[in-house]
């Protein structure tokens, strides 16, 4: 290693080579610190000049901020106990800035030492070096940058000198950054401290203080988490205790329930009983009907021979004068019949029976349907109070499961109390909402996925976002509270955080059915909103018909139904043409329901249209044979019928429908015809960098476009300003904060409206895989930094003929 | 698209599994709606390792124990079997008037099951 001569070109990388071509292509860019005299400029020269003066300030303070983060970085971990590899990772961020700004301006050594840092901080992590050493050489590093950029604002050149100076230093530790030995395993897990820095040379490669460990184990950031490994539930007493005295009160119900069913079934007997009378007198009646019988009881049928002898003695015609009427010829042929028959009595004492047995029965009849109500009235009531039993039973049984949010903050509060002393940084948590209840493994992994947010987010960013002048700390906070069926979760921050995060535990989000989106509070600072199923024994979804087909949606995915109501959405997405399901002879709705997607922003609603929500279900979800699986299907679920229903991810099938509109010719000439008419008006070009004499540089370089120029400063801005108005051209850098390029790449595929927008990557990540998930994730063309004016405005002509 | 001879999923024992058309999928003939009602329907579930998939055949005519030595390499010049069945006919089965495929299920498990993959939903 030590033969190697540090920084020979045919040494480098192919990263660095292509770095390094980059930086020859871009050689024909006029050098701003070349610029001739101002006397005898014309005025445009003149003006150019006066902005490259202005981008050159910008350059100095931006890489004076930056190397002065980093020298605060640095000092405090000179002050950690323990150093190990992930501690350096702080130093990227400002590092990758200082490549790519330096870069562009043309300052290769600076640049160049700049990605000497960046590669030592890989190495380190991927344990090919002591991180005593990285830190040790980035220390080196990091004050080459300063007195470089000492000489180049009093000269305006870089000193070359100084750079070689650093290279031999670079030699002298035997230190290649390009090509290091990797480290035995050490297994100590003791830690040296920094106060103890030596410097390793020749031993690097032979480790021999083995108290010094490079705990792989810390960097494992990325690791999946495992799904449903609950190993075990805590349940309190008093729960249990719960459990069971509701249970009791189930059990003590069955008494009175199988008592108000005695009642019911003897009201019922009762009931019965009356009408086999009741058919049994109607025989008797019929009967009777067949015999000879006065020509009164046709007409009359008294309930008792008293009461009949009296209305015998009545004239006919004036007990029912209207029968008379209308019964003239019956009237005619009972005359002269009126008299008492003695002859009949027999026979009128037992149909006046009869008729009296009929009233009674009728009696019985009534009462019983009485009974029979009051007895099911009772019924109900206690099935009903017995069901609300069953219904706390139920609530107390899942609620073994569940544990209060509180105890998952300790880790969290731990977390960012270290990370903010390791910064040497002053940060006020809060809480509310520690006594929400969370089914413990929803809770077991939502801390998961906390403390990956929390590392993530702060792991630089609260000693690079360092502002002396602010009085009050940063803040951190985490707010947690039912809503509905789930549980809504925010973690705040009041500053910039590093973009990444969302990335990375997404799918984790995914796993529990839930949502997380990234949004900007109101302290200025952004925060993640995490919507979780409280329970994972059953997910709460909605189930919609798309033509013949039946599906569920996770209640947490929709924020809600709209039926024609006046709030409408930017764009609506039938659901059936994100399935690309084929048209359906089914039709739907009268008033076709909008589900409205649960987004991150509020600026712009998407609507997803389906031919009908037919019910709300709780059903359990399980994950498709790999198989099976699809982008946008989550899982399945079998409902009381046994059908499979397929439980769709709304965000990821616009993802989905974006990737295939971007594809599709139609839209590419939509696209097109889009674009010439903008070319009417005019044409719209966004910047995303965090850096700002980046994009005063860019700016700059696009001054002879007719482009009218907007910037971003980090991910989440970019993205505000792309819905607000989305351009026809989108540059962007990789590294910003807040959300990352790739997060916002991701982010805006969730707008299937974007995808007609021309993306250009513009990063100083040369490495090949960088490239190829950033075309995957919908860019147009990569470049890498320092890009050549030409290219970059060829570039633009081309994606926009 | 999924393949056509995949009918769709059906619950098995509280798994969502793939319904294949087996003579859709041996043959290529799809049959129509109104033909797989008007049969006696069977669906009847086989495993292979993990994977359960559920066959939809129109009807059995009877359960039969074969004796081996009526069984005929499908290779063979004989066989009548096309390049195309030669990877899912393990033999031919021929006795009195009968000759019959004896279908390789385990290479069938692994075609549906790649070319399931591979389709989109």
């Amino acid at each position: 290693m030590n033969d190697l001569p540090p920084l020979d070109d045919s040494n480098l990388s192919e990263d660095d080579l292509a770095v390094l071509d980059a930086f020859d292509a871009f050689e024909n860019w006029e050098h701003p610190a070349e610029m001739p005299a101002s006397s005898g400029l014309t005025s445009e020269q003149s003006e150019e000049k006066n902005v490259h003066t202005e981008i050159l300030s910008l350059f100095y303070a931006e890489i004076g901020e930056d190397i002065t983060t980093m020298h605060r970085i640095l000092h405090h971990l000179e002050q950690e106990e323990h150093l190990h590899s992930t501690h350096l990772s702080a130093l990227r961020r400002p590092a990758h800035k200082i490549r790519g700004t330096a870069g562009s301006i043309e300052y290769h050594l600076m640049a160049e030492i700049a990605h000497r840092i960046e590669i030592i901080i890989e190495r380190t992590g991927e344990g090919m070096i002591y991180p005593l050493v990285g830190f040790h050489a980035i220390r080196e590093a990091v004050q080459a940058l300063e007195d470089i950029l000492t000489t180049l604002r009093a000269t305006g050149i870089e000193d070359d000198e100084r750079y070689q100076q650093f290279a031999n230093m670079l030699y002298d530790l035997a230190f290649d950054a390009e090509e290091t030995v990797p480290m035995p395993e050490v297994q100590s897990s003791q830690t040296r401290p920094l106060a103890d820095i030596q410097f390793l040379s020749d031993e690097v490669a032979q480790p021999q203080d083995a108290s010094i460990r490079t705990d792989q184990a810390d960097q494992q950031v990325g690791v999946p988490m495992q799904a449903g490994t609950t190993t075990g539930l805590s349940i309190t007493l008093a729960r249990v205790d719960r459990v069971i005295a509701h249970t009791e009160g189930l059990v003590g119900m069955h008494t009175q329930l199988a008592s108000a069913e005695a009642q019911v079934e003897q009201a019922l007997q009762d009931l019965q009983l009356a009408q086999q009378r009741l058919r049994h007198l109607e025989g008797q009646f019929a009967q009777l009907y067949t015999t000879p019988r006065s020509p009164y009881e046709l007409h009359s049928q008294p309930s008792s021979s008293l009461i009949t002898r009296i209305l015998g003695e009545t004239p006919h015609n004036q007990l029912r004068p209207h029968r008379a009427r209308l019964h003239p010829h019956r009237a005619l042929s009972h005359k002269g019949n009126d008299e008492w028959d003695p002859l009949e009595l027999d026979h009128y004492t037992e149909r006046d029976s009869l008729s009296r047995a009929f009233n009674e029965t009728i009696a019985d009849i009534a009462v019983s349907s009485a009974r029979l109500r009051t007895a099911f009235d009772r019924l109900r009531t206690l099935t009903s109070t017995y069901s609300a039993q069953a219904a706390e039973v139920r609530d107390d049984a899942l609620a073994l499961r569940t544990a209060p949010f509180s105890t998952i903050l300790p880790v969290i509060r731990d977390e960012i109390e270290h990370e903010a002393a390791r910064q040497g940084q002053q940060v006020a948590f809060s809480v509310e909402g520690v006594a929400t209840e969370i089914d413990q493994e929803v809770l077991q992994e939502c801390k998961q996925v906390l403390l990956h947010l929390v590392r993530i987010c702060i792991a630089d960013t609260l000693i690079t976002n360092h502002d002396a002048t602010l009085t009050t700390p940063y803040r951190i906070w985490l707010q947690a509270r039912h809503a509905g069926s789930e549980v809504a979760i925010e973690l705040g921050f009041s500053m910039q955080i590093q973009g990444g995060a969302l990335d990375f535990v997404r799918t984790n989000i995914q796993r529990l059915h839930g949502t997380i989106h990234l949004q900007r509070n109101s302290t200025n600072g952004v925060s993640f909103h995490i919507l979780l199923p409280r329970s994972q024994s059953a997910v709460r979804c909605l189930q919609v018909r798309v033509g013949a087909h039946h599906l569920l949606i996770p209640f947490v995915q929709v924020q809600r139904i709209s039926y024609g109501g006046s709030e409408e959405p930017h764009h609506i997405y039938a659901l059936g043409e994100l399935l690309s399901l084929p048209p359906s002879s089914q039709k739907a709705a009268a008033v076709e329901p909008i589900l409205f997607v649960q987004q991150h922003n509020t600026v712009r609603i998407t609507g997803i249209s389906v031919d009908e929500v037919v019910e709300e279900m709780e059903l359990m979800v399980r994950p498709l044979t790999p198989y099976l699986q699809r982008p946008g299907i989550t899982g399945a679920a079998i409902d009381g019928m046994g059908r499979i229903l397929l439980v769709v991810d709304l965000a990821e099938l616009l993802r989905q429908h974006t990737t295939l509109r971007r594809q599709n010719i139609h839209v590419r000439e939509e696209s097109a015809q889009f674009h010439a008419q903008q070319t009417q008006t005019q044409r719209q070009l966004l910047i995303a960098d965090d850096s700002a004499s980046m994009r005063q540089t860019l700016r700059q370089m696009l001054s002879q476009t007719d482009f009218v120029i907007r910037e971003a400063r980090d991910g989440m801005e970019a993205l505000e300003l792309l819905l607000e108005l989305p351009p026809d051209i989108f540059v962007l850098d990789m590294e910003m904060p807040n959300l990352n390029g790739y997060e916002l790449l991701d982010n805006m595929r969730l707008y299937p409206e974007l995808a007609r927008i021309k993306i250009i990557m513009l990063t100083s990540r040369t490495i090949e895989k960088y490239r190829q998930h950033a075309l995957k994730l919908g860019v147009h063309v990569y470049l890498t930094k320092p890009c050549p004016q030409q290219l970059l405005l060829e570039t633009i002509a081309r994606l926009l003929p | 698209m999924t393949p056509a001879w995949m009918l769709g999923l059906t619950s098995w024992r509280g798994m969502a599994i793939p319904t294949i058309d087996l003579t859709h999928y041996v043959f290529g003939e799809a049959q129509t709606r109104e033909q797989r009602a008007g049969a006696s329907p069977i669906f009847f579930v086989a495993q292979h390792n993990d994977t359960y998939l559920a066959f939809f055949i129109t009807s059995t005519v009877t359960i039969t124990i074969l004796d081996l030595q009526y069984l005929h390499p499908s290779r063979s010049a004989s066989s009548g079997i096309t390049t195309e069945h030669l990877p899912i006919v393990q033999s031919i089965y021929r006795h009195e008037n009968l000759e019959a495929w004896l279908l390789d299920m385990k290479n069938i498990f692994t075609a549906i099951v790649q070319q399931i993959e591979i389709s989109t939903l």
